[in-house]
């Protein structure tokens, strides 16, 4: 918003202020984007009707939006999947036995019972690699994940560790992780070289692959997906639509395909 | 008065003595489905917070016997901890279970209960908190014993599920249900408007109704929210957690089916009221119509019974003039002449009478009129009539002017005949006298006779067409119906009182006017 129809006229610690640079008669003009101290408190503001809009929200939040005459509710195809990221350290094999066996309906299922996911195939057959048990490292809204994560695993399903983000962050960095929930994009595809690179700083877990790498850098999406299923780093479990929860004077409010609010100077507003 | 308002003034009527009975039955009518249709709505708001009340009842019996099956089933086992963890996958509404003891550190412990909850626990009771934010939602805090002395199996309960039971039950479009806890605090809403509350905790107006229903007052069944909104309400309470449902709807929709009814039975009665003034208008014009020609053919024989009579006696005395006549005697001439003088003027009167009929009151023609003048002019009109009876006619004059406005002829034609009565029924040698009097708005003529009076059973008919029982000249009987004709079309009355044997004063009564100059009332008749 910034960068485009929108140039920031204040910003204190809690609040920005954009401006649209050219006003238009029917659309947004002004812009605060409001931090609140908790999701609680944005949830509050949000329902008494001190803010507009509210977005990147769990489904199960939406109960307390539901029939709300004055808010709507907005979705759009998400751009991150819920995952289990491995280890590169782990044999190749092993990574893609546990990619098949992770992005399982059973998975699925367990993690996501209450939740609509993009992915709707995989198997419940495939076999666990022998081995050690296998950690999962967990943070945030992941516990539940790791928890299905580990039932399928069996005997190799191993500590589930619910630990702090940061915590989790400074394990990846020291490789002291077999396996870790995440979040990575997932689309659009441009900006899988952020994640993948061998040499980006997005890219938490130290995966490298010279065939991603060259992939990337040609722009070939399809041959990095066939890298990312061969030689797996990551197994995608659930990609859920993106949520926002927005007034409902708003007239066809959209999201962004790539950024959520990047639509928000063509929302119409009332005359 | 034409027909038409006749019949119209009829149907008014007959209507008008249905209209006071139906308006009261209305009122109390309405007065008892508004009630009745009130209750009945708080009735039902009842009956689904009872509904709502025992299911969450169950939904909350049935997390904890869980809990409990599963502390029992899982607690004493080696890898406890483990196993307990995995239950969320299996009952995500029990949320992260958690193996406690003594050893447990106070971070880990379920953060509503105090120590001497979390003792008693180890000890092997159940302890439950009270609700509270917990992240996003509000939540419970429980523990249940693990079958292993030392140990409890203990959770946050989450009660978002709570939040989705209460937001399911919509009454009619706008009603919705309400759950507290026994300090007043909102579990959930149904209504949208009232759902921050939720999350931030704050008092709700129905707070403190749902913390006194709880402690026994009684329910609040009507009462205005805080946008001012008058809504119906029906409670209910679990007994275990001690919470409340309040199911609420606004009273204009929940009323609206009653209101409805009873608007469809107001309409009702009033389009039954304007059928039946029109039928009855339509039935009494057709029945006045059918009445007023019948009228006529009476009206019409009597006339011609009079005028048959009337005209015989005068043929009769006419066919003796004949005789007389056709006898050439010469000694005859003087009383033939002075007889058919007198049937002459019996004839002019008799044509006078009913011209008299024929000419309408007009207020347009009105003119000032002033009585003592007035009364002059009708003594000397009825001085000879008077003089060939030997009647003297005296005038008494009001102390002052006395002013009225009126059609002078018609007027004087109605005085001149009250005036002639009179002097019938005189004895000769006595007097008939005319009073002025004026004030209070009157302006009033009195036609007193010193006669034998009228029989109190002729006087309540005196003034009818047709009542005369005189038949000795021309005496239709009109006279005095048009004497009435005539003062009331005035705006004034005529009314008699009459003592046997002393006579009768005929009281001609009409509205008194601003005074005018003495020339605007010329003396005599035209």
């Amino acid at each position: 918003m910034g960068s485009g129809p929108f140039a920031v006229a204040a910003k204190t610690g809690t609040e920005l202020h954009l401006v649209r640079r050219h006003a238009e008669a029917g659309r947004i003009n002004d812009v605060y984007v409001a931090a609140y101290a908790t999701p609680r408190d944005a949830f509050v503001h949000t329902l008494k009707g001190d803010a507009n809009a509210i977005v990147d929200l769990e489904s199960r939040w939406l109960e307390f939006f539901r029939g709300v005459p004055s808010l709507q509710i907005v979705r759009a195809a998400g751009h991150n999947a819920d995952a289990i990221m491995l280890n590169s350290k782990l044999a190749r094999t092993d990574r893609v036995l546990l990619a098949q066996l992770l992005a399982s309906p059973q998975v699925r299922d367990r993690a996501y019972a209450d939740a609509e996911c993009m992915e709707k195939g995989g198997t419940n057959q495939a076999p666990v690699p022998p081995g050690a048990p296998l950690r999962i490292l967990s943070w945030g809204p992941f516990e539940r994940l790791a928890l299905a994560a580990r039932r399928a695993l069996g005997e190799r399903g191993g500590d589930v560790a619910q630990l702090a983000p940061e915590e989790v962050l400074a394990r990846l960095r020291a490789g002291d992780f077999e396996m870790v929930t995440a979040r990575p994009l997932r689309w659009p595809l441009t900006l899988m070289a952020l994640v993948w690179r061998s040499d980006s700083p997005e890219n938490l877990t130290g995966y490298s692959n010279p065939e991603m790498d060259r992939a990337i850098d040609a722009r070939d999406w399809v041959a990095a997906n066939a890298v990312l299923r061969d030689d797996p780093p990551v197994a995608f479990i659930c990609t859920r639509d993106q949520l926002a929860v927005i007034d409902a004077r708003i007239k066809n409010p959209r999201l962004g395909p790539f950024e959520l609010l990047e639509t928000l100077p063509e929302w119409e507003t009332e005359q | 008065m034409t027909r038409r308002r006749i019949a119209l003034l009829l149907a008014a009527l007959v209507a008008a003595s249905g209209v006071l009975p139906l308006l009261l039955l209305s009122a109390f009518g309405l007065q008892i489905l508004r009630q009745r249709g009130e209750r009945a709505s708080q009735d039902a708001l009842k009956a689904i917070a009872e509904q709502a009340a025992a299911r969450v009842a169950t939904y909350i019996a049935q997390q904890r016997e869980m809990l409990r099956a599963l502390a029992m089933a899982v607690g004493t086992e080696v890898d406890a901890e483990r196993k307990l963890a995995d239950v969320s996958l299996d009952a995500p509404s029990l949320g992260k279970l958690l193996l406690v003891s003594a050893e447990t550190p106070a971070r880990s412990l379920p953060r509503m209960l105090t120590p001497a909850q979390i003792a008693a626990a180890l000890r092997g009771t159940e302890v439950l908190s009270e609700t509270y934010l917990a992240e996003l939602v509000p939540a419970m805090d429980a523990c249940v014993p693990s079958g292993k002395q030392g140990r409890a199996v203990c959770t946050t309960l989450d009660l978002l599920e709570l939040q989705r039971q209460v937001q399911r039950i919509r009454v009619g479009e706008q009603g919705y249900a309400l759950a507290f806890d026994r300090t007043g605090r909102l579990l959930a809403a149904g209504a949208g408007s009232m759902r921050a509350a939720v999350l931030s905790g704050e008092p709700v107006a129905e707070s403190s109704l749902a913390t006194a229903f709880v402690k026994g007052a009684p329910a609040a069944v009507r009462f205005q929210n805080p946008p001012g909104r008058d809504v119906l309400a029906g409670w209910a309470s679990l007994p275990d957690p001690a919470w409340t449902i309040a199911v609420e709807q606004p009273a204009e929709e929940a009323l609206r089916g009653a209101r409805s009814a009873l608007g469809f039975l107001g309409l009702g009665a009033f389009v039954t009221l304007f059928l039946s003034i029109v039928f009855g208008y339509l039935l009494a014009r057709r029945m006045l119509a059918s009445l007023e020609l019948e009228e006529r053919f009476r009206t019409a024989g009597q006339i011609a019974a009079g005028v048959t009579h009337d005209l015989g006696h005068r043929l009769t005395i006419l066919q003796q003039i004949e005789h007389l006549a056709a006898t050439n005697d010469a000694d005859y001439l003087p009383r033939i002449r002075e007889s058919l003088t007198t049937e002459v003027a019996t004839m002019r009167r008799f044509v006078a009478d009913f011209a008299d009929l024929t000419r309408e009151v007009k207020p347009a023609d009105f003119l000032p009129i002033e009585l003592n003048a007035f009364a002059e002019s009708v003594r000397n009109g009825a001085q000879a009539y008077a003089a060939e009876s030997g009647v003297r006619v005296e005038v008494a004059h009001a102390a002052a002017p006395v002013w009225t406005l009126g059609d002078r002829y018609l007027l004087e034609r109605a005085a001149l005949n009250l005036a002639r009565n009179a002097v019938d029924a005189s004895k000769p040698g006595s007097a008939v006298r005319l009073r002025i009097e004026g004030g209070n708005g009157r302006a009033a003529l009195a036609v007193e006779d010193q006669g034998a009076g009228i029989p109190p059973e002729r006087i309540k008919d005196l003034f009818e067409s047709f009542s005369s029982t005189k038949r000795s000249g021309v005496h239709l009987g009109m006279g005095l119906p048009n004497v009435r004709r005539i003062v009331v079309a005035h705006g004034g009355s005529v009314s008699v009182k009459s003592t046997p044997g002393k006579g009768s004063i005929f009281l001609l009564i009409l509205r008194e006017s601003e005074p005018q100059s003495s020339s605007a009332s010329p003396a005599t008749m035209p």
